[in-house]
Protein backbone atom coordinates (compact mmCIF):
# COMPACT_ATOMS: atom_id res chain seq x y z
CA UNK A 1 0.00 0.00 0.00
CA UNK A 2 1.15 3.45 -0.88
CA UNK A 3 2.07 5.20 2.72
CA UNK A 4 1.81 9.28 2.67
CA UNK A 5 4.23 11.58 3.68
CA UNK A 6 4.21 14.95 5.67
CA UNK A 7 3.58 17.02 2.76
CA UNK A 8 0.53 14.09 1.01
CA UNK A 9 2.95 12.84 -1.36
CA UNK A 10 2.44 9.03 -2.32
CA UNK A 11 5.59 6.62 -2.23
CA UNK A 12 5.13 4.21 -4.48
CA UNK A 13 6.25 0.95 -3.91
CA UNK A 14 9.54 -0.04 -5.75
CA UNK A 15 7.40 -2.83 -8.51
CA UNK A 16 5.20 -0.56 -9.18
CA UNK A 17 7.39 2.67 -10.46
CA UNK A 18 8.03 1.38 -13.68
CA UNK A 19 4.52 1.81 -14.07
CA UNK A 20 4.10 4.51 -12.42
CA UNK A 21 6.82 6.44 -14.51
CA UNK A 22 5.14 4.87 -17.58
CA UNK A 23 2.36 6.70 -16.78
CA UNK A 24 4.17 10.32 -16.15
CA UNK A 25 5.47 9.80 -19.57
CA UNK A 26 2.15 9.32 -21.21
CA UNK A 27 0.78 12.28 -19.88
CA UNK A 28 3.82 14.36 -20.63
CA UNK A 29 3.39 12.87 -24.38
CA UNK A 30 -0.16 13.93 -24.07
CA UNK A 31 1.02 17.51 -22.84
CA UNK A 32 3.45 17.74 -25.88
CA UNK A 33 1.26 16.37 -28.52
CA UNK A 34 -0.91 19.66 -28.02
CA UNK A 35 -1.17 21.95 -31.12
CA UNK A 36 0.93 24.75 -30.79
CA UNK A 37 -2.24 26.91 -31.46
CA UNK A 38 -3.96 25.61 -28.43
CA UNK A 39 -3.38 28.68 -25.91
CA UNK A 40 -4.42 30.76 -29.01
CA UNK A 41 -7.27 29.12 -29.50
CA UNK A 42 -8.23 28.67 -26.07
CA UNK A 43 -8.04 32.62 -25.81
CA UNK A 44 -9.92 33.15 -28.61
CA UNK A 45 -12.74 31.12 -27.19
CA UNK A 46 -12.81 32.59 -24.40
CA UNK A 47 -11.53 35.59 -23.60
CA UNK A 48 -14.62 37.59 -24.78
CA UNK A 49 -16.45 35.73 -22.06
CA UNK A 50 -14.98 37.37 -18.97
CA UNK A 51 -16.31 41.12 -20.07
CA UNK A 52 -19.44 42.17 -21.94
CA UNK A 53 -21.99 40.26 -24.58
CA UNK A 54 -20.78 37.46 -26.64
CA UNK A 55 -21.15 36.65 -30.27
CA UNK A 56 -23.09 33.79 -31.57
CA UNK A 57 -23.29 30.69 -31.68
CA UNK A 58 -22.01 31.02 -27.71
CA UNK A 59 -24.70 33.74 -26.94
CA UNK A 60 -27.60 31.16 -26.27
CA UNK A 61 -24.96 29.78 -22.97
CA UNK A 62 -24.09 33.55 -22.07
CA UNK A 63 -27.56 34.06 -21.62
CA UNK A 64 -29.03 31.18 -19.58
CA UNK A 65 -30.61 32.28 -16.47
CA UNK A 66 -27.92 30.14 -14.02
CA UNK A 67 -30.49 30.19 -11.07
CA UNK A 68 -33.33 28.42 -13.07
CA UNK A 69 -30.75 26.14 -15.44
CA UNK A 70 -31.34 22.95 -13.54
CA UNK A 71 -35.09 22.89 -13.36
CA UNK A 72 -34.97 23.61 -16.98
CA UNK A 73 -32.34 20.84 -18.15
CA UNK A 74 -34.54 18.47 -15.91
CA UNK A 75 -38.03 19.44 -17.69
CA UNK A 76 -35.88 19.26 -21.13
CA UNK A 77 -34.65 15.39 -19.59
CA UNK A 78 -38.36 14.77 -17.70
CA UNK A 79 -40.04 15.60 -21.34
CA UNK A 80 -37.75 13.81 -23.47
CA UNK A 81 -38.83 10.84 -21.46
CA UNK A 82 -42.86 11.11 -22.16
CA UNK A 83 -42.07 12.45 -25.15
CA UNK A 84 -40.25 8.82 -25.70
CA UNK A 85 -43.25 6.96 -23.21
CA UNK A 86 -45.64 8.45 -25.84
CA UNK A 87 -44.26 7.39 -28.83
CA UNK A 88 -43.40 3.75 -27.34
CA UNK A 89 -46.82 3.75 -26.14
CA UNK A 90 -48.25 4.96 -29.67
CA UNK A 91 -46.62 1.70 -31.49
CA UNK A 92 -43.36 3.78 -32.11
CA UNK A 93 -41.85 2.27 -35.53
CA UNK A 94 -43.96 -0.58 -35.30
CA UNK A 95 -45.79 0.16 -38.20
CA UNK A 96 -44.62 -1.92 -41.37
CA UNK A 97 -43.90 -0.32 -44.78
CA UNK A 98 -42.27 2.75 -44.78
CA UNK A 99 -41.23 1.92 -41.27
CA UNK A 100 -37.47 2.24 -41.88
CA UNK A 101 -37.85 6.23 -43.19
CA UNK A 102 -40.27 6.75 -39.82
CA UNK A 103 -37.83 4.75 -37.28
CA UNK A 104 -34.44 6.73 -39.03
CA UNK A 105 -36.49 10.07 -38.39
CA UNK A 106 -37.27 9.37 -35.10
CA UNK A 107 -33.70 8.29 -34.05
CA UNK A 108 -32.25 11.07 -35.54
CA UNK A 109 -34.76 13.29 -33.70
CA UNK A 110 -33.61 11.08 -30.27
CA UNK A 111 -29.95 12.04 -31.16
CA UNK A 112 -30.25 15.83 -31.70
CA UNK A 113 -32.38 15.67 -28.28
CA UNK A 114 -29.57 14.03 -26.26
CA UNK A 115 -27.08 16.64 -28.06
CA UNK A 116 -29.15 19.13 -27.04
CA UNK A 117 -29.59 18.08 -23.62
CA UNK A 118 -25.66 17.37 -23.09
CA UNK A 119 -25.03 21.12 -24.55
CA UNK A 120 -26.94 22.31 -21.60
CA UNK A 121 -25.31 20.67 -19.04
CA UNK A 122 -22.13 21.03 -20.03
CA UNK A 123 -22.75 24.60 -19.29
CA UNK A 124 -23.59 24.02 -16.07
CA UNK A 125 -20.68 22.30 -14.01
CA UNK A 126 -22.69 21.58 -11.35
CA UNK A 127 -25.47 19.34 -13.18
CA UNK A 128 -22.85 16.06 -13.49
CA UNK A 129 -25.58 14.39 -12.15
CA UNK A 130 -28.24 15.09 -15.01
CA UNK A 131 -25.62 13.20 -17.60
CA UNK A 132 -25.93 10.06 -15.63
CA UNK A 133 -29.91 10.45 -16.20
CA UNK A 134 -29.51 11.51 -20.03
CA UNK A 135 -27.17 8.44 -20.58
CA UNK A 136 -29.85 6.37 -18.90
CA UNK A 137 -32.70 7.94 -20.41
CA UNK A 138 -30.95 7.88 -24.25
CA UNK A 139 -30.32 3.78 -23.38
CA UNK A 140 -33.72 3.00 -22.12
CA UNK A 141 -35.30 4.76 -25.05
CA UNK A 142 -32.77 2.83 -27.62
CA UNK A 143 -33.25 -0.56 -25.72
CA UNK A 144 -36.98 0.25 -26.67
CA UNK A 145 -36.29 1.34 -29.74
CA UNK A 146 -33.83 -1.64 -30.76
CA UNK A 147 -36.20 -4.65 -29.27
CA UNK A 148 -39.38 -3.17 -31.39
CA UNK A 149 -36.91 -3.20 -34.48
CA UNK A 150 -35.91 -6.99 -33.80
CA UNK A 151 -39.86 -8.06 -33.22
CA UNK A 152 -41.77 -6.45 -35.66
CA UNK A 153 -44.70 -9.03 -35.59
CA UNK A 154 -44.38 -8.72 -31.44
CA UNK A 155 -47.54 -8.62 -29.28
CA UNK A 156 -48.27 -4.75 -28.74
CA UNK A 157 -48.81 -3.53 -25.25
CA UNK A 158 -52.00 -4.27 -24.07
CA UNK A 159 -52.86 -6.84 -26.84
CA UNK A 160 -55.34 -9.39 -25.56
CA UNK A 161 -55.99 -11.30 -29.07
CA UNK A 162 -54.26 -14.47 -27.36
CA UNK B 1 5.20 10.82 -9.62
CA UNK B 2 8.14 10.34 -11.61
CA UNK B 3 10.83 13.00 -12.79
CA UNK B 4 9.03 14.10 -15.57
CA UNK B 5 6.27 15.51 -13.80
CA UNK B 6 7.72 16.94 -11.59
CA UNK B 7 7.93 20.22 -14.34
CA UNK B 8 4.34 20.59 -13.43
CA UNK B 9 4.93 24.50 -11.83
CA UNK B 10 3.93 25.07 -8.23
CA UNK B 11 0.32 26.34 -7.41
CA UNK B 12 1.13 29.57 -5.48
CA UNK B 13 -2.80 30.08 -4.37
CA UNK B 14 -2.46 34.01 -3.98
CA UNK B 15 -0.71 34.26 -7.31
CA UNK B 16 -3.70 32.24 -8.96
CA UNK B 17 -6.17 34.19 -6.94
CA UNK B 18 -4.20 37.71 -8.19
CA UNK B 19 -4.39 36.20 -11.99
CA UNK B 20 -8.10 35.66 -11.56
CA UNK B 21 -9.04 39.07 -10.14
CA UNK B 22 -7.00 40.53 -13.07
CA UNK B 23 -8.83 37.93 -15.60
CA UNK B 24 -11.86 38.71 -14.38
CA UNK B 25 -11.51 42.81 -14.94
CA UNK B 26 -10.56 41.92 -18.55
CA UNK B 27 -6.74 42.01 -18.25
CA UNK B 28 -5.81 39.82 -21.21
CA UNK B 29 -2.38 39.42 -19.88
CA UNK B 30 -3.53 37.59 -16.91
CA UNK B 31 -6.08 35.63 -18.81
CA UNK B 32 -3.44 34.39 -21.30
CA UNK B 33 -0.55 33.39 -17.91
CA UNK B 34 -3.70 31.00 -17.10
CA UNK B 35 -3.83 29.89 -20.19
CA UNK B 36 -0.30 29.11 -20.28
CA UNK B 37 -0.38 27.46 -16.97
CA UNK B 38 -3.29 24.93 -17.55
CA UNK B 39 -4.83 24.46 -20.96
CA UNK B 40 -1.69 21.59 -21.66
CA UNK B 41 -2.81 19.76 -19.18
CA UNK B 42 -6.48 19.91 -19.58
CA UNK B 43 -5.80 19.00 -22.93
CA UNK B 44 -4.03 15.82 -22.06
CA UNK B 45 -6.72 14.93 -19.59
CA UNK B 46 -9.41 15.23 -22.79
CA UNK B 47 -6.88 13.59 -25.13
CA UNK B 48 -6.23 10.83 -23.09
CA UNK B 49 -10.19 10.00 -22.96
CA UNK B 50 -10.95 10.79 -26.84
CA UNK B 51 -8.12 10.00 -28.01
CA UNK B 52 -8.28 13.08 -31.12
CA UNK B 53 -6.59 15.99 -31.19
CA UNK B 54 -9.25 17.76 -32.42
CA UNK B 55 -11.68 17.10 -30.10
CA UNK B 56 -9.14 17.36 -27.18
CA UNK B 57 -8.82 20.71 -28.38
CA UNK B 58 -12.21 21.87 -28.69
CA UNK B 59 -12.90 20.34 -25.09
CA UNK B 60 -10.10 22.52 -23.88
CA UNK B 61 -11.46 25.73 -25.77
CA UNK B 62 -15.42 24.76 -24.65
CA UNK B 63 -13.84 24.34 -20.87
CA UNK B 64 -12.06 27.54 -20.10
CA UNK B 65 -15.07 29.65 -22.10
CA UNK B 66 -17.18 27.97 -19.43
CA UNK B 67 -14.57 29.15 -16.69
CA UNK B 68 -14.36 32.62 -18.46
CA UNK B 69 -18.15 32.85 -18.39
CA UNK B 70 -18.13 31.99 -14.45
CA UNK B 71 -15.61 34.43 -13.65
CA UNK B 72 -16.76 36.70 -15.47
CA UNK B 73 -20.15 36.39 -13.87
CA UNK B 74 -19.19 36.61 -11.01
CA UNK B 75 -19.78 32.97 -10.22
CA UNK B 76 -16.66 31.50 -9.19
CA UNK B 77 -16.89 31.20 -5.44
CA UNK B 78 -14.55 28.57 -5.03
CA UNK B 79 -11.15 30.91 -4.13
CA UNK B 80 -8.00 29.14 -3.51
CA UNK B 81 -9.48 26.06 -5.19
CA UNK B 82 -9.52 26.88 -8.65
CA UNK B 83 -7.41 24.10 -10.20
CA UNK B 84 -9.48 21.71 -8.25
CA UNK B 85 -12.31 23.65 -9.88
CA UNK B 86 -11.42 23.95 -13.43
CA UNK B 87 -10.28 20.00 -13.50
CA UNK B 88 -13.87 19.22 -11.84
CA UNK B 89 -15.20 21.28 -15.04
CA UNK B 90 -12.95 19.67 -17.47
CA UNK B 91 -14.07 16.11 -16.50
CA UNK B 92 -17.52 16.84 -16.54
CA UNK B 93 -16.92 18.70 -20.14
CA UNK B 94 -14.67 15.23 -20.76
CA UNK B 95 -17.13 13.10 -19.52
CA UNK B 96 -20.29 14.22 -22.27
CA UNK B 97 -18.24 14.63 -24.91
CA UNK B 98 -17.19 11.01 -24.62
CA UNK B 99 -20.86 9.91 -24.19
CA UNK B 100 -21.94 11.81 -27.36
CA UNK B 101 -19.06 10.22 -28.95
CA UNK B 102 -20.45 6.58 -27.75
CA UNK B 103 -23.75 7.52 -29.61
CA UNK B 104 -22.41 8.42 -32.75
CA UNK B 105 -19.32 6.04 -32.39
CA UNK B 106 -17.89 5.53 -36.15
CA UNK B 107 -16.98 1.89 -36.65
CA UNK B 108 -14.14 2.42 -38.80
CA UNK B 109 -12.58 5.79 -36.75
CA UNK B 110 -8.89 4.56 -35.79
CA UNK B 111 -10.39 6.11 -32.10
CA UNK B 112 -13.05 3.49 -31.81
CA UNK B 113 -11.22 0.60 -33.71
CA UNK B 114 -8.14 1.01 -31.02
CA UNK B 115 -4.52 0.72 -31.06
CA UNK B 116 -4.54 1.36 -34.96
CA UNK B 117 -3.43 5.46 -34.71
CA UNK B 118 -0.04 6.62 -36.12
CA UNK B 119 2.39 6.25 -34.04
CA UNK B 120 4.88 9.16 -34.09
CA UNK B 121 8.00 9.07 -31.81
CA UNK B 122 6.67 10.37 -28.16
CA UNK B 123 9.85 11.99 -27.30
CA UNK B 124 9.36 11.34 -23.46
CA UNK B 125 12.40 8.45 -22.72
CA UNK B 126 9.60 5.91 -23.31
CA UNK B 127 9.17 4.52 -26.79
CA UNK B 128 5.75 4.62 -28.39
CA UNK B 129 5.16 1.00 -28.32
CA UNK B 130 5.41 1.19 -24.62
CA UNK B 131 3.12 4.01 -24.61
CA UNK B 132 0.71 2.55 -26.95
CA UNK B 133 0.26 -0.66 -24.83
CA UNK B 134 -0.17 1.86 -21.63
CA UNK B 135 -2.96 3.30 -23.49
CA UNK B 136 -5.09 0.01 -24.23
CA UNK B 137 -4.61 -1.00 -20.80
CA UNK B 138 -5.96 1.89 -19.25
CA UNK B 139 -9.33 1.70 -21.48
CA UNK B 140 -10.00 -1.89 -19.36
CA UNK B 141 -9.38 0.18 -16.07
CA UNK B 142 -12.96 0.99 -14.28
CA UNK B 143 -13.63 4.39 -15.06
CA UNK B 144 -13.30 5.83 -11.39
CA UNK B 145 -10.08 4.29 -11.33
CA UNK B 146 -9.10 5.90 -14.54
CA UNK B 147 -10.06 9.04 -13.58
CA UNK B 148 -7.72 9.12 -10.65
CA UNK B 149 -4.99 8.10 -13.05
CA UNK B 150 -5.65 10.90 -15.27
CA UNK B 151 -6.10 13.36 -13.17
CA UNK B 152 -2.60 12.50 -11.37
CA UNK B 153 -0.18 11.75 -14.62
CA UNK B 154 -2.06 13.99 -17.60
CA UNK B 155 -3.54 16.23 -15.42
CA UNK B 156 -1.02 16.98 -12.75
CA UNK B 157 -2.89 16.88 -9.55
CA UNK B 158 -1.64 16.45 -6.42
CA UNK B 159 -3.87 13.78 -4.48
CA UNK B 160 -5.14 16.57 -2.09
CA UNK B 161 -6.21 18.62 -4.79
CA UNK B 162 -8.15 15.29 -6.62
CA UNK B 163 -9.73 14.49 -2.84
CA UNK B 164 -11.45 18.21 -3.02
CA UNK B 165 -12.44 17.81 -6.23
CA UNK B 166 -13.93 14.64 -5.69
CA UNK B 167 -14.57 14.78 -2.02
CA UNK B 168 -13.06 11.28 -1.40
CA UNK B 169 -11.19 10.67 1.50
CA UNK B 170 -7.21 11.02 0.47
CA UNK B 171 -6.95 6.82 1.64
CA UNK B 172 -9.56 6.26 -0.87
CA UNK B 173 -7.73 7.73 -3.51
CA UNK B 174 -4.50 6.33 -2.61
CA UNK B 175 -5.87 3.06 -2.67
CA UNK B 176 -7.02 3.53 -5.80
CA UNK B 177 -4.46 4.63 -7.39
CA UNK B 178 -2.06 2.14 -5.84
CA UNK B 179 -4.67 -0.94 -7.02
CA UNK B 180 -4.95 1.29 -10.79
CA UNK B 181 -1.24 0.70 -11.17
CA UNK B 182 -1.34 -3.18 -9.96
CA UNK B 183 -3.98 -3.64 -12.58
CA UNK B 184 -1.90 -1.48 -15.09
CA UNK B 185 0.81 -3.37 -14.60
CA UNK B 186 -1.20 -6.67 -14.63
CA UNK B 187 -2.68 -6.03 -17.93
CA UNK B 188 0.69 -5.13 -19.37
CA UNK B 189 2.47 -8.03 -18.53
CA UNK B 190 -0.25 -10.06 -19.79
CA UNK B 191 -0.41 -8.13 -22.95
CA UNK B 192 3.24 -8.78 -23.70
CA UNK B 193 3.12 -12.27 -22.91
CA UNK B 194 0.00 -12.52 -25.50
CA UNK B 195 2.44 -10.93 -27.83
CA UNK B 196 5.16 -13.06 -27.10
Amino acid sequence: MNSIDEGGAMKTPDELKNVEATLDALGEAERQSAPARLAQGVFLASYSKLRGPVEAPVVRVRRLNWAGLGLKVAAAVALTGVAVGLWTLSGGNRTSGGSGVVQVALSHGLEDDVDFLLDLRSSADDLAVLGERIDTLYLDATSVRDSLSAEPGSLMLGDTSL
Amino acid sequence: MGPLAEAKQPVNEDEVAGLLAAASAGDEAAWRDIIARYSKRVFALAKSRCQRTDLAEEVTQSVFATVAMKLGSGGYSERGRFESWLFRVAMNRIRDEMRRLKRHADPTDPAVLGGSRAAPESGVGVDEATLAKLRVAMEQLPDADREIVELRHHGQMSFREMSEMLGEPLGTLLARHHRALKKLKQLMGEEGEDES
